[in-house]
């Protein structure tokens, strides 16, 4: 199977994951000589190394959240259910069976399957933040009676910040653990190193289920176009279009863009005039939302500007409403899917 | 050009160097070193003390000629009175009332003790001792070194009421100046029957302590006399152990701030002593200074008493087995002193040890002759109040002292004992007759109290919070003396303190997610490879 490498983490995010895991290997080994589960090291040279450390994954914390908000990638951890059972599933038992793969296929919009979202969310939001929390309030000790805070919760202050370590080793062996869960073991390894991820050359793969959305103001169109491609496609005798489709309708940008987030398609039929906007911005809109998937164009009209345009800054297709019949739409589907999939392999 | 900037320069460093060189000069004389104030009065020149003198009490009246109200604030001190009124309990303790694990008593064996009482010819201890003239200037203020006293507080030695030894008193009056070491030290370095007996950290070596021994009364440094902690006003002296402060929250003293005294290390470092290093300043709300400044007692090359055992007094031989409780709860060296004589049992000495530490915030009660034992087979000659939930309590170094002392067993009293004889006649002490039953008859009814006649023997614990021999900072105790199982603090609780396992519960419980989650991984793991190879096949 011929094979091709797509850029999967970016330099910083690499910096980032790789320090902090070193920094948090080493808060733990300073941690258990604070705690005074080990003996290793001089207590006085671990108790200032674990407040330098603790203190460096802050800062590199405090420059991770700037990121993530800058490049919009905080997104990747908005928790979903969607396909959840099926990865529980397939981890619980598909992955013992060679011949089953992820039923999650990572993209670099999507790059957390659905339980790996919750796993780095109880992270993110409970177990480090508690840590930071209970820590910093441990090191400024000398404070508490300018906050009212009573000298006796010293000891309730360090043993929530001992539970979240110890849940912050649980989380750290899994998350080791999971990074040899793949096929070669090295290969996620090897990403988190490069940044590059081995992504399959597979054919257009017409089997499974794909997702159409469709923004459209016209109820009477959008049923037609639900009416004509929703479902199996037994019976419709057309071999051009995956064997089963689920089309979802909204009915201005505003919907349109609530859902893409959410859900991810395969393409998206879209109507540039729209109650809530109009023209190219529409599709502008849209396309910040949905870089990665196809998106057919509609106007009532032909406008030659529009449709250079349009497809210049990334649409597949410009399609005029009165001319469409069924077979054309189907053809303009399945030559978008072609298409994608052929820039995408590049 | 380059030339010219040079010689400006040059010229630039030369204008500092006599700066530099008063800076470092000054900087080298004697670390900030506290100067007695130079003194508008030489005594030696006073008509009033050209002598000659018969007696002290002649002597009291010349300084009295100048210094008027002297004698009538000394009387009130608790050097004259031997009495404190416990202010919270309303109790009675000072030397007169309570029991020591030394001797036990002073009013049983009044004409021993009373030699380290600032008067003359104390004999009676209901005696109040109203003459102003009775008051004993010289045994805090001379300066000679060779003044001495003897029973009942006489500066002469006497046989019957024949003087057979008797000071030059003009020399020693015109010596006089303010207290040294050695004048303090006269009574405070030989309590408990010898020198370093009984404080631990109050001996004979800081009559000229070097820098490793105390670095504030470094004789070669700061040089400090006991007056310049133990500051007094009116001749009363602060910094009493009947009611210590365990901490000075009010920081530096200075005029219109101030808890008149100067006895705490706050009251010059302040609360936050510890420039650069906020971490130890985090310690200060629940540690005492001298806790980790003391790292060892009886430094000085003096050894200190750590147990009496009476039960030996009487006999010819002694003891010689290093008692449990000792290894337990008190003070072991590798080198154990064991001393014995027939008329005083078997005591142990022993130097450089390690103190014990118990939260402490100032209030020490203390048990009487009189009062009844609690139930078991120690008791607290003086309690220890201090707890971790107390604001005002503090981790304190003690010096524990254990004896095996004389009881009432029958009213489960401790007794005062007659132990030494009151004359050259007296046949009911101790160590004449070697009788416990007559001589705590005796004691008992110096005491007031009533006695069985049947004398057992109780283990007795007396505690001395330690706050002298302050060691210079490099060697203080580390992080690590402390933080660690099994360090100092054992034993000290309801403190969480890091570095020693503080929940052993939730590190149970933490370890179980641990182990829980390892071996889901490996079992994980043993079942892919092995399931996976299986379906491959």
């Amino acid at each position: 199977m011929i094979k091709h490498r797509e850029i999967f983490f970016t330099r910083y995010e690499r910096f980032w994951h790789w320090s902090q895991a070193l920094l948090i290997t080493c808060l733990i080994i300073t941690g258990f000589h604070v705690t005074g589960l080990l003996d290793w090291l001089d207590y006085e040279r671990a108790a200032r190394w674990h407040r330098t450390l603790a203190f460096s994954l802050i800062w590199l914390w405090i420059f991770t959240i700037f990121w993530h908000l800058i490049t919009g990638e905080w997104r990747q951890y908005i928790p979903t259910m969607e396909k959840m059972i099926e990865v529980i599933h397939y981890y619980s038992r598909g992955i013992f069976n060679p011949n089953l793969s992820h039923p999650f296929k990572k993209t670099r919009r999507l790059k957390h399957n659905p339980l790996q979202r919750v796993a780095y969310l109880v992270l993110n939001a409970l177990i480090s933040p508690v840590l930071w929390i209970s820590g910093l309030l441990f090191v400024y000790y000398k404070e508490w009676p300018k906050m009212g805070i009573p000298s006796e919760w010293l000891s309730v202050v360090a043993g929530i910040h001992v539970s979240m370590a110890y849940a912050m080793i649980c989380f750290f062996i899994l998350h080791f653990y999971m990074a040899f869960v793949s096929d070669p073991p090295m290969a996620l390894i090897r990403t988190m190193i490069t940044g590059y991820l081995e992504v399959d050359d597979v054919e257009l793969d017409l089997d499974r289920e794909y997702r159409l959305l469709v923004v459209e103001d016209d109820p009477l169109f959008a049923m037609l176009v639900k009416e004509w491609f929703d479902g199996d496609a037994d019976g419709k005798e057309d071999k051009m279009l995956p064997k089963k489709i689920t089309v979802s309708l909204v009915e201005n940008l505003q919907q349109a863009l609530e859902i893409l987030p959410r859900v991810s398609f395969d393409w998206i039929l879209l109507d540039l005039s729209l109650p809530d906007s109009d023209g190219l911005n529409t599709f502008r809109a849209v396309k910040s939302k949905a870089a990665d998937t196809p998106i057919l164009m509609m106007a009532d009209r032909e406008n030659e500007e529009m449709q250079s345009r349009g497809i210049h800054e990334g649409a597949q297709d410009f399609l005029i409403k009165h001319n469409l019949s069924r077979r054309m739409l189907a053809r303009a589907f399945r030559f978008a899917l072609e298409r994608h999939w052929f820039f995408q392999r590049r | 050009m380059v030339r010219a900037i040079n010689w400006r320069l040059v010229g630039f460093f030369l204008c500092l160097l006599p700066g530099c060189i008063v800076g470092f000069v000054g900087g080298a004389s004697g670390e900030g070193r506290v100067d007695i104030p130079i003194s508008t009065t030489k005594h030696r020149m006073l008509s009033a003390l050209a002598g000659p003198f018969q007696s002290g009490r002649e002597v009291t009246r010349a300084c009295l000629s100048c210094h008027t109200e002297a004698a009538a604030m000394v009387r009130k001190d608790i050097h004259w009175t031997w009495e404190f009124t416990d202010t919270t309990s309303g109790k009675v303790f000072g030397k007169k009332h309570v029991l020591n694990a030394f001797c036990g008593s002073t009013v049983s064996n009044f004409r021993e003790c009373t030699t380290c009482h600032p008067g003359f010819g104390w004999q009676d201890p209901e005696d109040r001792q109203d003459a102003d003239d009775k008051v004993d200037c010289l045994v805090c203020h001379e300066q000679t070194g060779g003044y001495k006293k003897y029973n009942y507080g006489y500066s002469e030695l006497r046989y019957k009421d024949k003087i057979l030894k008797k000071p030059d008193y003009a020399a020693l009056a015109q010596s006089v100046g303010r207290p040294s070491r050695a004048n303090c030290g006269f009574c405070h370095f030989r309590g408990g029957s010898g020198d370093g007996a009984k404080h631990g950290d109050l001996d004979s070596s800081l009559t000229h302590p070097d820098r490793f021994l105390d670095v504030h009364m470094n004789a070669s440094g700061l040089d400090f006399g006991c007056i310049i902690c133990h500051t007094s006003n009116g001749h009363r002296i602060t910094g009493s152990r009947y009611r210590m402060k365990a901490q000075d929250s009010l920081g530096i003293d200075r005029p219109g701030k101030t808890d008149h005294t100067r006895a705490s290390c706050a009251s010059c470092h302040g609360n936050t002593p510890h420039p650069g290093n906020f971490k130890l300043d985090d310690h200060v709300n629940r540690v005492a200074c001298q806790t980790c400044h003391i790292p060892v007692m009886a430094r000085g090359g003096v050894e200190t008493m750590v147990h009496w055992d009476w039960r030996t007094a009487g006999k010819k031989t002694g003891n010689t087995d290093v008692p449990d409780i000792l290894r337990q709860e008190g003070h072991i060296a590798e080198k154990l002193n064991f001393k014995h004589t027939s008329t005083h049992g078997t005591s142990i000495w022993a130097e450089n040890l390690t103190p014990r530490y118990a939260w402490f915030n100032g209030r020490v009660d203390y048990v009487g002759p009189g009062d009844k034992l609690p139930d078991g087979d120690s008791v607290q000659l003086n309690h220890i109040h201090g707890e971790a939930r107390d604001p005002d309590s503090r981790i304190w170094p003690f010096k524990r002292m254990w004896a095996v002392m004389p009881y009432d067993s029958v009213n489960r009293h401790l007794v005062a004992n007659h132990l030494l004889k009151s004359d050259v006649d007296d046949r009911e002490a101790f160590e004449v007759s070697g009788d416990w039953q007559r001589s705590v008859r005796v004691g008992m009814a110096a005491a007031g109290v009533p006695f069985s006649g049947e004398v057992g023997f109780v283990k007795a614990v007396m505690n001395f919070p330690l706050t002298h021999m302050v060691a210079p900072k490099e060697l203080s105790l580390t992080c690590k003396d402390c933080h660690r199982n099994g360090g100092r603090m054992d034993g000290v609780e309801g403190i969480y303190m890091p570095g020693r396992k503080n929940n052993p519960l939730l590190h149970v419980i933490g370890r179980g997610f641990v182990v829980l989650t390892v071996s889901g991984t490996l079992m994980h793991a043993t079942m892919r490879v092995i399931l996976r190879r299986r379906r491959r096949k």
